[in-house]
């Protein structure tokens, strides 16, 4: 058993004592959750700002700003003047009568960073996850089949086009009106279907085919084009563009099924995690431990607690 | 009686539950699993109050807890790339280890850090830590002092790891993706000084490495946002590095497209994906102990749900 010094046992119980008041809420709400809410809330704004003064303020500022006879004047212990000036500006939004000075630090904020995720948000997540929707349907380990089944994902984008044309038939209504454009756009899903399941079944002597990876490309495709079509929302959902955004619905739910499922997960993680602490480190070390003074002591603060949160919440109810 | 009135009304689901639990039993299944279906599928049938349902997880969280299962976990490919990369780094690799989490979501994280660190110093590897939530700062000097100080410099007096020289703190800085991207041209523009106070120029190890350019794997342990994506937004996709991290359960579901896009060498998702570093690192820890209730408390939720819709579906038929 690992030996605890005094402030380490004073800390676990504390630590105990308001893992259980935050537990009590789940009874119901009452003056002890409240307290030990209130407390992690100012003790991590405290902390912060500790942090803040010491990680940002001190060495980012005041041990580079320009000081007359403390620091010599350089270009940089002029420049952070500006943020300066800037942080001095945020907080006149205490003083009501100048608050509208805070605007030009808050747009400066919002402009550097919509500069900043602009190009690089678009980049990550629509540039780079659009090319990784472009997936051949057949995967091989051979080179050449691989590059060849690129022609799916072109055969792929001939569809997409003509789903496009579907969804401006009112501009090309005179072509509509000659052809029902529908009826082609099946023969086409339904030849490509064919040829994919040629492709798995049929492949020439000694080309291993990754039939997994191969299904899940095409699970993507279908997913990627069906959930785009679910939130196309200038076209009434009927016919094979409503059977089309039902299929979406369906990737969609199982996406939040998936999300629901981990949320889950994370929820009894937490559990979990105090669960440990009140067996081990508290139950199995700290009790143990803790000499019969600071029980007493611990038990008289706790009960000290208990009395003032019922006066509190009979005082409540009194009002 | 709500109790009496509750076993007449339904107990078909009551004896079907407890078939399932004496089927379970019968096919070998561990003891705490079948009683764990018993249980959850009749005592909130029996006592339909909201606390019954707390008082049950509570229970099925603490008995494997005290009493262990040993349920076996599988290794996911996601959490299974990203050791694989750590393997595949050359002795004296340089980790930067971004801390943006804080304690709400300490128990998810922060085994996931354990084994992350443990793997790399046992590989050799040199760490750079740095945060870009302010509490995150404290999460990684305490996951130092557990696994280099407490745990790898007590087990090899011969071969310490060295502050300066094998691995740094980097204090909290405020800006999120700002920050990130300054720390992709310059580590000293952002970061005058270490956690310590000592310029960073004085630090030996820190002498190489000007910008994230001169890092070898990025990992993030991202509980929001500024967290992981920002670290695929500039690491990955700007400057070209392996990003890798862990995530909490909740948040984890974002981050498979960029898995699947290849943004991301791999995840760690929660608790689970933390006991599968641990398996693979070999030193089973907080994340592999907790397995057996985090299953056991999923098998009763289920439960629950079934049990739930199945009265559901009885009150309305009852009703027409």
């Amino acid at each position: 058993m690992q030996e605890l010094a005094t402030q380490d046992l004073v800390g676990l119980w504390i630590a105990a004592i308001l893992t259980l008041f935050i537990f009590s809420f789940l009874y119901k709400d009452n003056p002890l959750y409240k307290f030990a809410e209130h407390m992690f809330v100012g003790v991590s704004a405290g902390y912060i700002l500790v942090r803040t003064w010491f990680d940002i303020l001190m060495p980012m500022l005041f041990q580079r700003i320009w000081i007359p006879g403390v620091r010599e004047l350089t270009v940089e212990s002029l420049m952070v003047f500006i943020p300066a000036a800037l942080a001095i500006m945020m907080l006149m939004r205490l003083v009501p009568s100048a608050g509208w000075i805070s605007r030009w630090p808050l747009a400066f904020m919002m402009g550097v960073t919509s500069g900043l995720y602009l190009v690089m948000y678009l980049q990550t997540n629509a540039i780079e996850q659009i090319r990784a929707t472009m997936v051949p349907f057949a995967v091989a380990e051979n080179d050449w089949l691989h590059i060849a089944t690129y022609l799916f994902p072109v055969l792929a984008v001939v569809i997409v086009l003509l789903v496009v044309m579907i969804l401006i038939r009112e501009r090309i209504e005179v072509l509509y009106r000659k052809w029902n454009i529908i009826f082609p756009l099946y023969l086409i899903v339904a030849g490509i279907v064919l040829l994919y399941f040629i492709a798995i079944h049929r492949t020439p002597e000694g080309v291993a085919l990754i039939e997994n990876q191969s299904f899940n490309n095409v699970i993507l495709f279908v997913g990627v084009v069906s959930g785009l079509v679910y939130f196309f929302f200038s076209k009434a959902h009927t016919g094979a563009f409503g059977v089309t955004a039902r299929i979406g619905i369906y990737f969609l739910m199982m996406a939040f099924g998936a999300s629901f499922g981990y949320t889950i997960m994370a929820r009894i993680s937490l559990l979990i995690g105090r669960s440990q602490f009140l067996l081990d480190e508290w139950g199995g070390d700290a009790i143990v431990q803790t000499p019969v003074w600071m029980s007493i002591l611990l038990i008289l603060g706790l009960l000290a607690v208990i009395v003032m949160a019922a006066i509190k919440t009979r005082h409540d109810e009194s009002h | 009686m709500d109790i009496k009135r509750n076993i007449s009304r339904y107990s078909r689901l009551i004896v079907a539950m407890l078939v399932a639990a004496a089927v379970l039993g019968a096919l070998g299944a561990p003891t705490l699993v079948w009683i764990c279906v018993a249980v959850a599928g009749v005592v909130p049938v029996l006592i339909p109050d909201r606390r019954m349902i707390f008082l049950l997880i509570a229970v099925f969280v603490v008995l494997p807890l005290l009493f262990p299962m040993k349920l076996e976990t599988d290794i996911t490919p996601e959490v299974q790339n990203m050791y694989d990369r750590i393997e595949e780094l050359e002795s004296g690799s340089v980790i930067l280890m971004s801390f943006d989490f804080d304690p709400a979501t300490r128990p998810e994280l922060y085994p996931a850090t354990l084994a992350f660190m443990r793997h790399c110093v046992r590989k050799g590897h040199r760490i750079v830590t740095m945060a870009l939530w302010p509490l995150g700062v404290s999460l990684a000097e305490e996951a130092v002092r557990d696994v280099i100080m407490d745990e790898w410099n007590v087990e090899n007096p011969d071969d310490p790891y060295i502050y300066g020289r094998d691995y740094v703190h980097l204090p909290y800085m405020a800006g999120g993706v700002v920050v990130a991207n300054q720390v992709a041209a310059s580590f000293e523009q952002v970061y005058p000084r270490d956690l310590r106070g000592t310029p960073l120029r004085d630090i030996p190890m820190m002498r190489g490495i000007t910008n994230l350019g001169n890092i070898d794997f990025t990992f993030g342990l991202s509980s929001g946002d500024p967290g992981l994506r920002e670290w695929i937004m500039v690491a990955s996709d700007r400057v070209g590095i392996d990003v890798g991290g862990a995530a909490t359960a909740v948040s984890a579901p974002e981050f498979y497209p960029y898995l699947q896009a290849g943004q991301l060498v791999g995840l760690m998702g929660g608790l689970k994906g933390a006991s599968e570093y641990e398996a693979l690192v070999g030193v089973p820890d907080t994340a592999t102990a907790g397995m057996d209730a985090q299953s056991l408390a999923h098998l009763a939720i289920i439960i629950f749900i079934i049990v739930g819709n199945v009265m559901f579906f009885m009150d309305r038929r009852g009703k027409a």
